[in-house]
């Protein structure tokens, strides 16, 4: 076990389960439980869409894809934000109007039959499963590698703390949680792009260069991983009709107190998320010309640990630098030690 | 359905909905939302299933490079990222300008025919 790991994930742990005992106290009522009150801000309800959007699959995967497949990666990250403008345009203000608390109650709303208001549900069931059953066997395997216990004894304590946060502290708790995950994440894809670019003189024109150098002529084309020419187009239209469809990222609308900030939210969602799906194009590349295509594909064949490993030889070399840094500075203190300023 | 519907824990008879979607004002609502809301629909359909098409059946033309090893495709994929983020502005301030103001209108003008009722 690594102890500053264990550390820090007992750190993220704790505050989250602080977040959720807070909650708990403030929930009384139904719109409390199921909408936060209704009394989330533009910017908190944008935060909290970022960190469901920006989920650990999107980040580490599109950096992965775009380490390995080039514009590929780069496609599947641009997509997440196009399809916010259908959520902007036509979805979220009507959303926040008609319904309560579940994208239910607007099809019940509008069609009055209960037969459509079953379809809306076993719709929101099946696509969280679909959503739920990755992420769950994914947290699974990351609690299995840090502390050593059996697969399915991790899956199962993964799906208790899921329940405990919900049941407990409701919609105010897990906006807030996803809250300062999105401000965690954002900070440091911020200090890893700041590193990336840093190493190459803030200019990505070279991480392109080197990128292609490296990894072959063919790996700036798009192809490499949707070999079928209509995956590329189903990709397109996956997404931009598909985001509205996610029932967990649209009862986000229903946390804030009118349309006006519904859609305030989504231009917060918008910019945050966007950049850091733009960050990971840069990031994929940057694993390249750091780290080269080979070293990527050693540790993980789905490129899953390229942002990991891309950020463990940023802050290694930038420790290297300091160190050496420290290391001139102290010779030149030892050369001069009649100096002015040091004797004061 | 005959039965009256509740809006805000209100009960609103069914007629009055009728009248206020018929109503002038809510006309002219959705006519300002449809001339802003349909073009930008168009314009990132086009630019984003463009790119889709393009990176399927066009990936000769894609793969064109315009600046140092930066190809065509990139290009249009910070497009896209500009497009969206110029749209979500664009939208914003259409929407707070000049759709917000008519459904004031909208609203307090179905408030009265609800109190003359």
């Amino acid at each position: 076990m690594n102890l500053i790991t264990v550390a820090m994930f007992a750190a993220i742990l704790l505050i989250s389960l602080g977040i959720t005992a807070w909650a708990a106290r403030r929930t009384r009522t139904t719109v409390d439980f199921y909408a936060a009150g209704k009394g989330l801000t533009a910017a908190q309800n944008g935060f909290a869409l970022a960190g469901d959007w920006c989920s650990a699959a999107a980040f580490v995967g599109f950096t992965g894809l775009t380490a390995l497949y080039g514009m590929d990666g780069a496609l599947y990250a641009v997509g997440p934000l196009v399809a916010f403008c259908t959520v902007l345009l036509l979805i979220a203000e009507p959303l926040r109007n008609t319904g309560t608390y579940t994208i239910g109650d607007v099809i019940m709303y509008r069609m009055r039959q209960p037969p459509a208001l079953a379809a809306a549900i076993v719709g929101t069931i099946v696509i969280n499963l679909a959503y739920l059953i990755p992420q769950m066997a994914g947290a699974g395997v990351l609690i299995k590698l840090l502390f050593g216990i059996r697969y399915d004894v991790s899956v199962m304590l993964v799906g208790l703390g899921m329940i405990v946060y919900v049941a407990a502290g409701g919609m105010l708790a897990t906006s807030w949680v996803q809250i300062v995950k999105a401000a965690l994440m954002l900070g440091a894809g911020a200090i890893v792009l700041f590193l990336a670019l840093a190493g190459v003189g803030f200019d990505p024109l070279v991480l392109f260069a080197s990128a292609e150098a490296k990894a072959g002529p063919n790996f700036l084309l798009p192809g490499n991983f949707l070999k079928n020419p209509f995956d590329e187009v189903s990709l397109g239209l996956g997404y931009m009709l598909g985001l509205a469809g996610l029932p967990h990222v649209m009862i986000r609308f229903y946390t804030v107190p009118d349309a006006t900030t519904a859609r305030r939210s989504v231009i917060w969602v918008m910019f945050l998320a966007g950049a850091f799906f733009a960050c990971t194009t840069i990031f994929g590349l940057a694993a390249v010309h750091y780290l080269g295509p080979q070293a990527l594909r050693v540790g993980n064949p789905g490129g899953n640990l390229t942002l990991p490993l891309l950020a463990q030889y940023l802050a290694a070399a930038k420790i290297r630098s300091a160190a050496s840094s420290c290391s001139v500075s102290f010779r030149r203190w030892r050369l001069q030690p009649s100096s002015p300023s040091l004797l004061g | 359905m005959g039965d009256a519907v509740k809006l805000n824990g209100a009960e609103v008879a069914p007629d009055a909905w009728i009248e206020g979607v018929e109503s002038a004002e809510f006309k002219t609502l959705i006519d300002a939302k449809q001339r802003s809301i349909v073009p930008m629909i168009v314009i990132y359909m086009i630019g984003y299933l463009g790119l889709s098409v393009l990176a399927g059946f066009g990936r000769g033309i894609l793969g064109t490079k315009v600046l140092g090893a930066v190809n065509l495709g990139f290009v249009l994929i910070a497009g896209n990222y500009v497009m969206s983020w110029v749209l979500a502005i664009v939208y914003a301030r259409i929407s707070a300008n000049r759709h917000d103001p008519l459904v004031k209108v909208v609203v307090d003008k179905a408030r009265e025919r609800g109190k003359a009722r």
